[in-house]
C-alpha cells in the first residue's frame, strides 16, 4: 500500500494532534503553578518522568490493573507535588521569584537522581490501555488506539480543568489567588493551601501526560525533560499562564513538527517548530492568546 | 563536668584518627604491588546507558577473571570507572579528570560514537591506547587532521563490527531475499550519520537502491511522519539505524502505519532492551548481530561456540540477566586489552603495539586480525544475520 499525498498529510496531522495533545497537558501543568505563584515550576518535567514509571512498576512490575494504576500514579505523583511545596517551597527563606525557580530546577534534579537509582537508566514500555491494532480512518491515516486515549483522556482532562476553575467554590478561590494573593487573603481564602493545591494538580497533570505517552514512546527516568520542555514552549507560544493558549500551542507545536518532518525536512523539524516559536514571539511578545503588558526580564 | 566533655572529645578524635590509619594501611597492605589501572569510560546514564552498564559489567568479567587468576605479573588490575552521562562534552570531561587525577595504561570505552569522536583528538596527544565500544567507523576513518587526509589515528582501537560491514551484512541478505528498493532511517547524530554514509556504499555493491533517508532526533517520541514518506516512495525494506528507545518506537511505528516491508535494525538491535522498547511490534525485525545471542543455535563446529557459551554462563551467574549483542564488544575489547598488558607490561606504547599486532584472537564478536591500517580486526563473515522472535532471537541462514 503506498500513500498517496493527502493521505500523507492526513498521517502527518493525526501525529501532530497527539504529540500536540500531550505537550498541551504538559504546558496545564506549568500554567496552573504559573498562575498561583508566578514561578516556572521546572520540576514539571519530572512529574511527567514519574507518571510513567509509576505506571510501569504497577502495571508491569506489579501486575496491578490498567485503570487502578493510573489512578493510583496521578495520585502518588500529586502527593509528590503538594510535598514539594510543603517543603522546600514554602521553607524558602528567599520569596524571590528566582530563587524559587532555581529551587525548582534543584528539585528536579534530585528526583530525576533518585528516580534513576530506583529505576534504573534502561527505558521501558508499558502496555497500551487497548491493545495495538491500528485502526484505518477515513482519509487514509492510520492510528492505534491509545492515539485515541490520548486524545479523548486530554479532552477530558480539559473539561474537567474548565469546570473546576469556572464553576467549583475551589477552583474559584484558586484563580482569586492567581490574580491577586493579597485581596484573596483578605477575602478569607487560604492562600497557602491554594498554592498547595495548585502543585499538586501539576503534578496529576504531568503524570497523565506521562502515563498517556508511555505506551507510544516507552518511558524512563527522564523521559519528562524532553516533553516538558517542549510542553514549557507550547505554553509560551499560546500565552503563559493562559489555559486556552496552552493547548492552542501545543496542538501548533505537534502540529508544526510533524508537518515540518514530514513535508520539509525531518532533519530540521525541531529547527521549524522553535523558529515558528520565535516569530510568535517576536510579533507579539505575551504569546498568541497571552494579554496584558509584557514584562522584559 | 566540662573537663569531663573535653575528655572525651580528644579521646573521640584519637580514636577516629587511628581508625583513619587503619584504614589507609589496611587498604594498602592487602597487596604486595600497586595495582595496574585502566579506565573504562561508558556511557552509564543518558539516553544509552542500557549499553554502556551492560558492557561495563562485561568489562568488569574479564577483570575479576585475570585478578582471579592472581592478576598481572602479581599485580592486581584496577578498573577507573567514569560516566560520559551520553554526552560527548562530558565523556571529554571524565577522560581529562581520569587522565589527570590516575596513572592509567590504557582506556576501555566509551559506548557513543559521538562521545568516541570527541574524545579522540584527545586520546591521540595524550598517546595512550584506547579500545572503544563505539559502532560508527568514523573513529577510525576521519582524519585527525581536516588538512591531512591521511591522519589515521593510532591509539584508536574499536571492537565492534565495522559498521560498513554491519550493513553490508544487510544489503547482501537483502539483495538474497529480492529486496531491491529500500528506505532508511537514522537518528541525526554520530552513530547514525554515519550509517547514512554506509548504506550509501554498501546497498548499490548489492543492487539495492536507497530510495528515501529520513533523520530523526534521538529523543523524538513518534517517527510516524518519516516512515510516512519512506512508505510513499514504495520500499520493500526499511533499515532503521539506531540505538536505544527509538529500536523499539519505529518497530512500532512501522507496525502502526501497516507497512508490509520487512524492517532490519542495527547491528545494536540484538539486546533484551529491544524486546523492553518494541515489545509485541519487535517481532519479525531483522538485524546483523554477534553471535552471542544465538550461542547455542551455532553448529559445534563454530570454533566461537564454547567461548561464547561459557562467557554467557558467566555472566548469567554473576548479573541474573541476559547478555545482550553489545556485551561481545565489551568482553573483547576488555580480554584483548587484558592480553597486551599481560604480553608487555604496564607500558602505554608497548599496550599500543601489541594491541595492533593482535592476530587470530578469538573473540565473543569474531576472529579479530588487527593491523595498522584495520585497527578494528573483525570482518563481514564474523556477522550473523537474526531475527526477533517471541522475546528472543533465531540465526538466519
Amino acid at each position: 500500500m503506498v500513500m498517496d499525498f493527502s493521505q500523507q498529510i492526513a498521517q502527518y496531522i493525526i501525529t501532530g494532534l497527539t504529540i500536540g495533545a500531550i505537550y498541551a497537558i504538559v504546558a496545564m501543568g506549568f500554567n496552573i503553578i504559573h498562575n498561583a505563584t508566578g514561578i516556572v515550576n521546572f520540576a514539571q518535567c519530572e512529574f511527567i518522568s514519574l507518571g510513567g514509571m509509576f505506571m510501569y512498576s504497577l502495571v508491569v512490575l506489579f501486575k496491578v490493573n490498567l485503570a487502578v494504576s493510573f489512578v493510583l500514579s496521578m495520585v502518588g505523583v500529586a502527593l509528590i507535588g503538594a510535598l514539594i511545596e510543603v517543603g522546600p517551597i514554602r521553607h524558602a527563606r528567599s520569596k524571590d521569584i528566582i530563587i524559587l525557580i532555581f529551587l525548582t530546577i534543584g528539585i528536579s534534579e534530585v528526583i530525576r537522581g533518585s528516580a534513576q537509582e530506583i529505576w534504573g537508566s534502561d527505558n521501558v514500555g508499558v502496555p497500551s490501555f487497548s491493545g495495538d491494532t491500528p485502526i484505518h480512518l477515513l482519509g487514509g491515516a492510520t492510528i492505534v488506539p491509545q492515539h485515541i486515549w490520548v486524545f479523548a483522556i486530554t479532552v477530558l482532562v480539559m473539561l474537567l480543568l474548565r469546570y473546576f476553575f469556572k464553576r467549583t467554590l475551589m477552583g474559584k478561590a484558586m484563580r482569586a489567588t492567581a490574580v491577586n494573593r493579597r485581596a484573596a487573603a483578605l477575602t478569607g481564602i487560604c492562600v497557602n493551601r491554594m498554592i498547595l493545591f495548585s502543585f499538586a494538580f501539576s503534578g496529576a497533570l504531568g503524570a497523565v501526560a506521562g502515563m498517556i505517552i508511555a505506551p507510544i514512546s516507552t518511558t524512563s527516568y527522564d523521559t519528562g525533560i524532553m516533553l516538558g520542555l517542549k510542553g514549557f514552549a507550547a505554553a509560551i507560544l499560546g500565552g503563559y499562564g493562559n489555559f486556552a493558549g496552552a493547548i492552542l500551542g501545543g496542538i501548533i507545536l505537534g502540529i508544526l513538527e510533524s508537518l515540518g518532518a514530514g513535508l520539509v525536512s525531518s532533519q530540521y523539524k525541531d529547527a521549524i517548530a522553535f523558529f515558528v516559536l520565535l516569530v510568535v514571539l517576536f510579533l507579539k511578545p505575551t504569546g498568541i492568546m497571552g494579554y496584558g503588558e509584557s514584562e522584559r526580564v | 563536668m566540662n573537663e569531663e566533655v573535653e575528655m572525651k572529645k580528644s579521646s573521640l578524635i584519637i580514636v577516629t584518627a587511628a581508625a583513619i590509619i587503619c584504614f589507609m594501611l589496611g587498604s594498602s597492605l592487602g597487596y604486595s604491588a600497586e595495582p595496574i589501572k585502566i579506565a573504562g569510560i561508558f556511557a552509564l546514564t543518558g539516553r544509552a546507558a542500557h549499553i554502556g552498564t551492560a558492557q561495563r559489567d562485561a568489562v568488569m568479567i574479564a577483570i575479576d577473571e585475570v585478578n582471579q587468576q592472581g592478576g598481572i605479573n602479581g599485580r592486581k588490575l584496577e578498573m577507573v570507572m567514569e560516566d560520559t552521562e551520553s554526552n560527548p562534552t562530558k565523556a571529554v570531561m571524565a577522560l581529562k579528570k581520569v587522565l589527570e587525577s590516575e596513572d592509567v595504561v590504557a582506556i576501555i570505552g566509551p559506548t557513543l560514537t559521538g562521545t568516541a569522536m570527541a574524545m579522540r583528538g584527545f586520546i591521540e596527544k595524550e598517546k595512550i591506547p584506547a579500545f572503544m565500544h563505539s559502532g560508527g567507523d568514523v573513529i577510525l576513518l576521519a582524519p585527525l587532521n581536516k588538512k591531512d587526509p591521511n591522519s589515521r589515528p593510532k591509539w584508536t582501537f574499536k571492537s565492534p563490527y565495522k559498521a560498513a560491514d554491519a550493513m553490508g551484512k544487510i544489503c547482501q541478505y537483502m539483495s538474497r531475499h529480492g529486496i531491491k528498493k529500500i528506505g532508511f532511517i537514522y537518528s541525526d547524530e554520530g552513530f547514525g550519520k554515519d550509517g547514512l554514509r554506509n548504506v550509501k556504499v554498501q546497498a548499490p555493491k548489492y543492487r539495492v537502491t536507497v530510495a528515501a533517508q529520513e533523520a530523526f532526533q534521538p529523543k523524538d517520541v513518534d517517527m510516524t511522519a518519516q516512515l510516512t514518506r519512506i512508505e510513499a516512495k514504495g520500499v520493500d525494506g526499511i533499515i532503521a539505524w539506531t540505538v536505544g528507545p527509538a529500536m523499539g518506537i519505529i518497530a512500532k511505528n512501522v507496525k502502526q502505519l501497516g507497512i508490509k516491508a520487512p524492517l532490519f535494525e542495527c547491528h545494536g538491535a540484538g539486546d533484551p532492551i529491544f524486546w523492553k522498547v518494541a515489545g509485541e511490534a519487535g517481532e519479525g525485525v531483522m538485524m546483523p548481530s554477534t553471535k552471542i545471542v544465538v550461542g547455542d543455535q551455532l553448529p559445534d563446529s563454530d570454533i566461537q561456540k564454547k567461548k561464547i557459551i561459557d562467557f554467557v554462563n558467566a555472566y548469567r551467574k554473576k548479573f541474573n540477566r541476559e547478555p545482550g549483542t553489545m556485551v561481545a564488544y565489551g568482553a573483547d575489547a576488555a580480554f584483548i586489552v587484558v592480553n597486551a598488558i599481560k604480553k608487555v607490561g604496564p607500558d602505554r606504547a608497548k599496550i599500543r603495539d601489541a594491541i595492533e599486532n593482535t592476530k587470530g584472537y578469538v573473540g565473543l564478536s569474531g576472529i579479530y586480525n588487527m593491523s595498522p591500517m584495520d585497527h578494528n580486526g573483525l570482518s563481514m563473515t564474523d556477522i550473523v544475520m537474526i531475527k526477533a522472535t517471541k522475546g528472543g532471537w533465531k540465526l538466519l541462514k
